[in-house]
């Protein structure tokens, strides 16, 4: 079906729809392709005492003035590159574990009574809707000395003292697991509520064990709400501040972390600005690349 | 129930460990809101000073107040602008520099927090510097700045549901003599009025829950409610956060009933003109 | 007088050349057509033949490629759907969810700017049309498939539209609900006298509603005729297919005497009637509706008939009728339906019987494509 949008009717309504795609349009060239430029000129200037601290990039003397300093300084301090590879690493990790927790889970909810279904749904967002900071707090107090944590380790005689669990890598990646869990669970459940019961019972009916119906219906027809998952999860965490800030060691270095400090504690805006120029290059990217072609494939596929 | 791998006991128990994972930090927290001791260590009585103490913290009570006018204003402009930005997505056909724009708006969803932040201070300082606005950061900056990464949020939201709602109806009404600007008035934006009080909710939330950007782009005057508990929580355990946590999960209890309730009525009303 | 057979009748609506094409692809190809006032004009075809486009394009929410739509007179080229003097009754129905019955109907009558006096007149006179005066109130959604439908057609005969534009009326209905509103329709088409364009898939649907048929194909008028003419006189192998079953023999005609014609597989001969007027190509097809076939035990009397022996296969009794598919001595399955005059079915041929197949010449219906 035609989309009429060629419709020569359409004519005396462009004032209309210039006012529609007009506004938020430049909205996001002011505040969000703007900044990435001015980002970009900084990050080619060099640091300087004042305010704002960086020097100006034109000069009435000298004209253009680009240094690229910053960037051969990126390539000689491996800090950026370890807190990168941190990032990924822990992640990762970090998403697997939502995975394994929230599979499970999403598939139970799926499976329960439709009456429970939107009850179990709105306690996995619950958690949401309150503060995030005040969610990674709550770990902090659970995994301290004296915590919650280890007072019940130490009852069931699991350990003799006190061990620690906080300002290290694992409390990173647990505090990333408790704060995503519910973007892993809503997508796959959003897939697994659609799956027909009737593909199992044809699958079991076949002579497939229900372990077999599983691994070959279930499990396959799942990919997408996997995936998707994974993203949601993956995605912010690589960037993630808060979290390794409140629940990580001092060598807890995640990407979004160095930057953060490179910029409120050596104030160097012009290293801070390449560091972010980089990451927009190796992180951003890729990332929407990758939707827009799995977009344009699911567009081809339809 | 058992037509695959896993037996309703072993879903039982996940879905019980699961919610157990959710809900324990947050119950323990505030149970010792409730301690009379400064320690989270010992429990040594039922006390509700700490709440006390967040009542007369003024600093909290003027960061909170800020945090709700910027998260008010932020969640309305972004509603306003990514309602927009979804109708010019799925209805207004092709336009030039679509593919930019909707690159643009999908970004701020995977761009980290840190670089959003870090360039929008960079943008007000040059334009400081340039036009002379914004003088100095503050609330109105860190407003703009939640605008900009929440409308993305809004425009996903409302575009979902402008994809699902039937085109037939907004031929029918231009077909009964109604100009396509008013079709977006008479049909459309009352159909999608749901999604949008979802995504104006979604986008209240983020910005109440934005640490890093603020930091970024506020000023030395104007702290936001996360940016005052991230100062206090960095350097440990304050009973008054646990208080607070307590108030705020009762608030997004109430809230969550309400808007619970209003949403049913309105998808009672509004969700027929929806395809399946 | 039909107006269509009127040569000095000016048609209402005028298609001349009308194409329209999306991406390169011709959605509708080339239609030309003459519509006369009054008429319930159907247009079926398959799904993507392009039939619910030409609609779109009189509706006024498509732009053709090429080509002119003009009705009652005046060019539609470039008339958005808000300035045109037609109304479409969607398939999906498109009733507002958020408006109410009597808000449906009187929403065009609102962007009218008629009086809220001269309005609520209107739409009480066109729910009682419907004969839906109880449901103003309702909410679309509270109302049955049924009901909903007519509120549809309300709403689109609201502004009194020269033409009335009909999307698959009936598709969402159940069976038995759409035979009696098929008559409905009918009916109310008479009494306001309006035009009717309907586009359908179904060809019982057409047949019975329609003054007039198109048939669509590929983005092209294959026949346009009367219900009765593009039954009993298809003029392609499309067209006879398409409506209800037919029994197709490829043959040839005898050189000496195109009236007697052989077929290619079994070198039956069928008798037809003699079509002077032009020399019939090598290869043709002769098409026979299973209704015209009389099944016999016993061979027919009468000259001139063509005649095939047979056994029957298998019979399927349908109440009123019955068919049987048989299989000629030369190796053809042939279709026939067979009244259940008498109420005996022991008189009827039975499975594994050797038959008769008989019919008279001008049953046999030529096609030449």
């Amino acid at each position: 079906m035609g989309r009429g949008g060629s419709a020569e009717w359409q004519r005396p309504e462009r004032q209309w729809r210039r006012t529609v795609a007009g506004v938020p349009y430049l909205w996001l060239l002011v505040f969000f392709l703007a900044p990435f430029a001015i980002v970009l000129r900084i990050s080619f200037a060099d640091p300087l005492i004042g305010q704002p601290p960086f020097t100006p990039l034109h000069d009435e003397a000298q004209g253009l003035q680009l240094t690229a300093d910053n960037y051969r300084f990126l390539t000689e301090d491996d800090l950026y590159w370890v807190s990168y590879l941190k990032s990924m690493r822990i992640a990762l990790v970090a998403t697997l574990l939502c995975l394994l927790i929230g599979y499970p889970m999403a598939y139970g909810i799926a499976r329960a009574r439709p009456v429970w279904r939107n009850v179990l749904l709105l306690l996995v967002m619950l958690p949401f809707w309150t503060s995030f900071l005040l969610r990674v707090y709550a770990w902090m107090g659970m995994l301290s000395g004296q915590g919650v944590v280890n007072k019940a380790l130490l009852a069931l005689g699991l350990v003799d003292q006190p061990v620690q669990i906080l300002y290290t890598d694992f409390a990173v990646c647990l505090g990333i697991v408790y704060t995503y869990l519910p973007f892993m669970i809503l997508p796959l459940y959003a897939v697994l509520e659609r799956l027909d019961g009737d593909l199992l019972d044809a699958a079991a009916d076949l002579g497939g064990g229900p372990r077999q119906a599983f691994l070959d219906i279930t499990l396959p027809l799942s990919a997408p709400g996997v995936v998707a998952g994974s993203m949601l999860v993956f995605i912010p965490a690589l960037g993630e501040f808060v979290i390794p800030s409140l629940l990580g060691g001092l060598d807890t270095l995640m990407i979004g972390r160095t930057l953060y400090d490179e910029f409120f504690i050596n104030r160097d805006w012009p290293l801070a600005s390449a560091v972010a120029s980089v990451l927009v290059l190796i992180l951003v990217l890729p990332i929407v690349v990758f939707q827009r072609v799995s977009q344009l494939g699911r567009e081809a596929a339809r | 129930m058992r037509r695959d791998g896993r037996s309703p006991t072993f879903l039982f128990s996940c879905l019980c460990f699961g919610f157990a994972f959710l809900y324990v930090p947050i119950l323990v927290m505030i149970a010792y809101s409730f301690n009379d001791s400064r320690l989270m260590s010992v429990w040594t009585g039922f006390s509700l000073r700490w709440y006390g103490a967040l009542w007369e913290n003024e600093r909290i009570i003027d960061a909170a107040l800020l945090s709700l006018r910027i998260a008010f204003v932020s969640a309305t402009l972004a509603t306003a602008l990514g309602t927009l930005a979804a109708l010019a997505i799925t209805r207004m056909g092709r336009f030039r520099g679509r593919t930019l724009f909707s690159g643009m708006l999908a970004a701020p969803l995977v761009m980290p927090e840190v670089i959003t932040g870090l360039s929008l201070l960079m943008l007000f300082v040059t334009l400081e510097g340039a036009v002379g606005w914004p003088s100095g950061r503050g609330a109105d900056t860190i407003t703009i700045a939640h605008v900009t990464f929440s409308m993305a949020y809004v425009a996903v939201v409302v575009q979902a549901r402008l994809m699902g709602l039937d085109r037939a109806l907004e031929e029918a009404a231009m077909d009964l003599g109604c100009r396509p600007m008013g079709v977006t008035f008479d049909i459309i934006l009352p159909l999608i009025a749901p999604a949008m009080l979802s995504g104006w909710l979604l986008a209240f939330t983020l910005s109440l829950d934005d640490l890093v950007i603020a930091s970024f782009v506020s000023g030395p005057e104007s702290s936001t409610l996360p940016m005052v508990i991230y100062s206090k929580v960095r350097l440990g355990i304050t009973p008054d956060v646990n208080a607070l946590a307590a108030v705020i999960v009762a608030i997004v209890g109430i809230g969550i009933a309400v808007a619970g309730w209003l949403m049913a009525r309105m998808a009672r009303t509004g969700s027929a003109g929806v395809r399946s | 007088m039909n107006p269509w057979e009127d040569p000095a009748a000016e048609p209402f609506i005028r298609i001349k050349e009308l194409r329209k094409s999306f991406g390169g692809v011709a959605a509708v190809d080339g239609v030309s057509l003459d519509i006369y006032r009054g008429e319930l004009f159907a247009i079926l075809g398959g799904s993507g033949c392009g039939k619910s486009t030409l609609l779109r394009l009189l509706a006024g929410f498509e732009a053709p490629t090429s080509g002119e739509v003009r009705i009652d007179g005046s060019d539609m080229a470039g008339r958005p759907p808000f300035e045109r003097p037609t109304n479409m009754m969607f398939q999906s129905y498109a009733l507002f969810p958020h408006y109410t019955v009597a808000d449906n109907v009187a929403y065009g009558l609102r962007k009218d700017g008629l009086g809220k006096a001269e309005i609520k007149e209107r739409v009480a006179e066109l729910l009682e049309l419907v004969q839906l005066q109880e449901f103003g109130r309702r909410k679309p959604r509270q109302l049955s498939g049924g009901q909903q439908q007519r509120v549809a057609l309300a709403r689109a005969l609201a502004k009194r539209p020269k033409v009335l534009l009909l999307d698959e009326p009936l598709a969402a209905l159940d069976r038995n609900l759409r035979e009696r509103t098929q008559f409905e329709l009918m009916g109310i088409q008479e009494r306001l006298g309006i035009t009717f364009i309907v586009v359908t898939h179904d060809q019982e649907e057409a047949m019975t509603l329609a003054t007039r048929i198109a048939v669509m194909d590929a983005g092209r008028f294959v026949q346009v005729g009367t219900p009765t003419e593009i039954y009993e006189y298809p003029n392609s192998r499309f067209v006879a297919d398409f409506f209800g079953t037919i029994n197709l023999f490829e043959g040839r005609a005898e050189a000496s005497d195109p009236s007697r014609i052989i077929c290619a597989e079994t070198g039956a001969l069928i008798h037809v009637e003699p079509t002077a007027e032009r020399p019939l190509p090598d290869v043709l097809f002769v098409a026979v509706r299973p209704e015209k076939i009389r099944i016999d035990r016993e061979a027919p009397a009468e000259q001139g008939m063509t005649v095939l022996r047979g056994t029957v296969e298998d019979m399927a009794y349908y109440g009123n009728h019955s068919v049987y598919r048989v299989r000629t001595d030369q190796g053809k399955l042939v279709q026939v339906s067979s009244p259940n005059a008498h109420r005996s079915a022991e008189l009827a041929p039975a499975g594994n019987e050797p038959v008769h197949l008989s019919w008279p010449r001008d049953c046999s219906v030529v096609l030449t494509q």
